[in-house]
């Protein structure tokens, strides 16, 4: 067949990364750059919130690190000292949340935050101590008394509000499909009650494999709910590349991720494309493209590897925040600058592995 | 080890809270009484304790400052021979909660003392940000923690035993406050920022009680956990709201000789007590 042949051939004339040999057969891992076109691009100065899986912790540590503006909207009072605020997971996202699995999750912390759902778990207590249902873990010991619980989540839903209404731009990582549901009114818990927190009972707690059009119903909710109180506001989504600790759905756990990662990948992928000022940035497909051959996750084969994260922020800097040089051997300054705080200490890569293991995640509590 | 008829030495230590004993024994406010309690001043003030509480010594191991534990050996010799108790006397720190509260920092702050019903704080509601109270307490067992260490090391098995006082109460009034800064917390104040010192400055009597109370729980299971006696300030020196009378303020933050004087005679109640009911049983 001549070149002739392939003369009107619409691949013609598209770019090299359209092409799987040019763009990833013949690219060392480290080079591969799955980003697209991103529809715009962040300032240094931009407030940028950060919420969602475990695997969101680590874009709100580079963002500290590269002395962005991370927006921290839930400080600890200025005369904590950072190791104190960090047990109390003060600056591991942009309010004292803690992990957000699933799009459902997110949607109703908003609404919490405004007053349009009050669920009916107010609280769950052991051994003397409150949980919030909602963020168990970001309380190590729990609160001291159900009044102290509610005085710090309307503390803690203010600082929430605050946080949508000033960020210039937030970042959700998206996790899991899979959560458990509250009969009752339908709220879904970071944590299946009964592993670690709680009480699981049968008649209340039921498990929920969202599908792509729950997933899409709900980003789509949020997203314009968010618009109606912060109209200018950018949302960056990701799809964590972190496997399902456990399924609770039947099927092997491997084909369950995969279902899992799919339905977010692809209600990410909706979004982006229905979407103004909305963009999916591929985290999920640069830890886990056949290229790194595994090489970005641990022995776990679960837990991303510290050249794995700075993989994704790389190119996540090079796209989103091209004017801010990231030194990937800086630490973390301390959490929640609203202002570029003095350039941190001279670093070392021990800090970096140490921050990995850090990670918090909720979802571990399923083993107990 | 208890000797409790040939009389109690106690070894006086500590930072600036300790200065109003320190007077009241200077001024012969507390004399050695009949049942033979004197005070000895071993090392007080801001600089009572060179190179830290705790020091690493040229094995690796971690020791109590040895300007203590000179002091106590000294005693220790001493009372041998005149048949004596050594009794320690700490009065060291007492000012983190200070450090902490002193000051509005970033908005009205509040929290819920634990051993209060919260439907007796309901300014807890008005404040504009909430501060769990173990994240308050976690904060103030790190920054004791070195007292904490220091108390540990301590040779508690040589001596009759160990009282730490705390720093005292909270006083209640703002403009006494603003106008009878330490130079020290003056120092301190501008090198965090703080512009002119006013009484809109300083945090509600309210909140600093409630932290000064934190202060005192985190000391007290510190003191407790070393096998020692956790003192606060004596009833006397409190007014009906538990804050510190006016008229026994030095300052903003510390006692005056009064106070130092009530103090002492607080210990020697307490230790000859202790003693005596020590005695008893054996």
């Amino acid at each position: 067949m001549s070149d002739d042949a392939y003369r009107t051939c619409p691949y013609r004339q598209l770019p090299q990364s359209s092409y799987w040999r040019q763009s990833v057969a013949e690219c060392s891992a480290g080079d591969i750059d799955p980003v697209g076109e991103m529809p715009f691009r962040l300032e240094p100065t931009d407030r940028i919130a950060t919420a969602g899986s475990c695997f969101a912790q680590h874009i709100a540590r580079y963002l500290q690190r590269a002395r962005c503006n991370y927006f921290v909207a839930e400080q600890p009072p200025g005369f904590i000292d950072r190791e104190v605020a960090e047990r109390f997971q003060y600056g591991t996202f942009s309010a004292r949340f803690g992990n957000i699995y699933t799009s459902r999750q997110l949607l109703q912390l908003f609404q919490r935050a405004y007053g349009r759902f009050s669920p009916v778990a107010e609280a769950w207590s052991a051994e003397g101590r409150w949980y919030d249902p909602f963020r168990p873990s970001v309380q190590p010991e729990g609160f001291r008394s159900l009044a102290e619980l509610e005085h710090d989540r309307r503390s803690h839903l203010a600082r929430v509000r605050r946080m949508f209404e000033e960020c210039d731009c937030l970042v959700f990582t998206l996790g899991l499909t899979e959560t458990w549901r509250d009969r009752r009114d339908g709220a879904v818990f970071p944590v299946c009650p009964g592993c670690g927190y709680g009480e699981f009972d049968p008649e209340i707690h039921e498990f929920v494999n969202l599908s792509v059009r729950d997933v899409e119903a709900d980003l789509g909710e949020f997203v314009a709910s968010l618009r109606e109180v912060n109209p200018a506001v950018k949302v960056i989504l990701t799809v964590s590349p972190v496997p399902l600790i456990a399924t609770h759905g039947g099927n092997h756990v491997l084909s369950a991720t995969t279902y899992s990662k799919s339905v977010l990948r692809v209600a990410a992928e909706t979004m982006s494309r229905e979407h103004e000022q909305l963009a999916y940035f591929p985290s999920y497909e640069i830890i886990t493209s056949s290229a790194s051959r595994g090489a970005y996750f641990a022995d776990d084969l679960r837990s991303v590897k510290e050249q794995g994260v700075q993989h994704v922020m790389r190119l996540f800097f090079h796209h989103l925040l091209p004017s801010v040089s990231l030194d990937l051997d800086a630490p973390s300054p301390s959490p929640a600058p609203q202002t570029a705080p003095a350039r941190p200490p001279e670093p070392s890569r021990s800090t970096l592995s140490a921050e990995v293991a850090d990670i918090i995640c909720d979802e571990d509590r399923v083993l107990g | 080890m208890s000797n409790a008829d040939a009389g109690t030495l106690a070894l006086l230590f500590g930072n600036s809270h300790a200065n109003c004993m320190v007077r009241a024994l200077r001024h012969k406010l507390f004399p050695t009484s009949a049942d033979g309690f004197s005070v000895r001043i071993v090392s007080t003030g801001s600089d009572a304790f060179p190179g830290g509480l705790v020091l690493v010594d040229s094995l690796g191991r971690r020791v109590a400052n040895p300007v203590v534990t000179r002091a106590i050996d000294q005693a220790i010799r001493e009372s041998e021979r005149e048949g004596r108790n050594v009794w320690l006397l700490s009065v060291i720190g007492g000012n983190f909660a200070n450090r902490l509260s002193l000051f509005r920092t970033d908005g009205d702050i509040d929290f819920l003392d634990p051993d209060e019903d919260s439907a007796t704080q309901p300014e807890v509601a008005d404040a504009d940000r909430y501060v769990p109270y173990d994240l308050l307490e976690a904060q103030l067992q790190s920054a004791m923690s070195s007292l904490g260490e220091f108390l540990r090391l301590l040779p508690m098995g040589r001596v009759a035993g160990l009282t730490h006082v705390d720093g005292p109460p909270p006083v209640p009034d703002a403009n006494f406050i603003v106008e009878n800064l330490p130079e020290r917390t003056k120092d301190l104040a501008r090198a965090a920022g703080e512009g002119e010192i006013t009484a809109a400055t300083i945090s509600p009597a309210r909140f600093r009680y409630k932290v000064w109370r934190a202060q005192s729980r985190v000391a007290r299971r510190m003191v407790e956990a070393a096998g020692g006696h956790y003192m606060s300030a004596p009833p006397a020196a409190l007014d009906s709201e538990g804050y510190r009378r006016l008229e026994l303020c030095a300052d903003a933050a510390h006692g005056t000789t009064e106070y130092g004087a009530l103090c002492l005679e607080a210990i020697r109640s307490s230790v000859t007590g202790l003693l005596a009911e020590r005695a008893h049983h054996e």
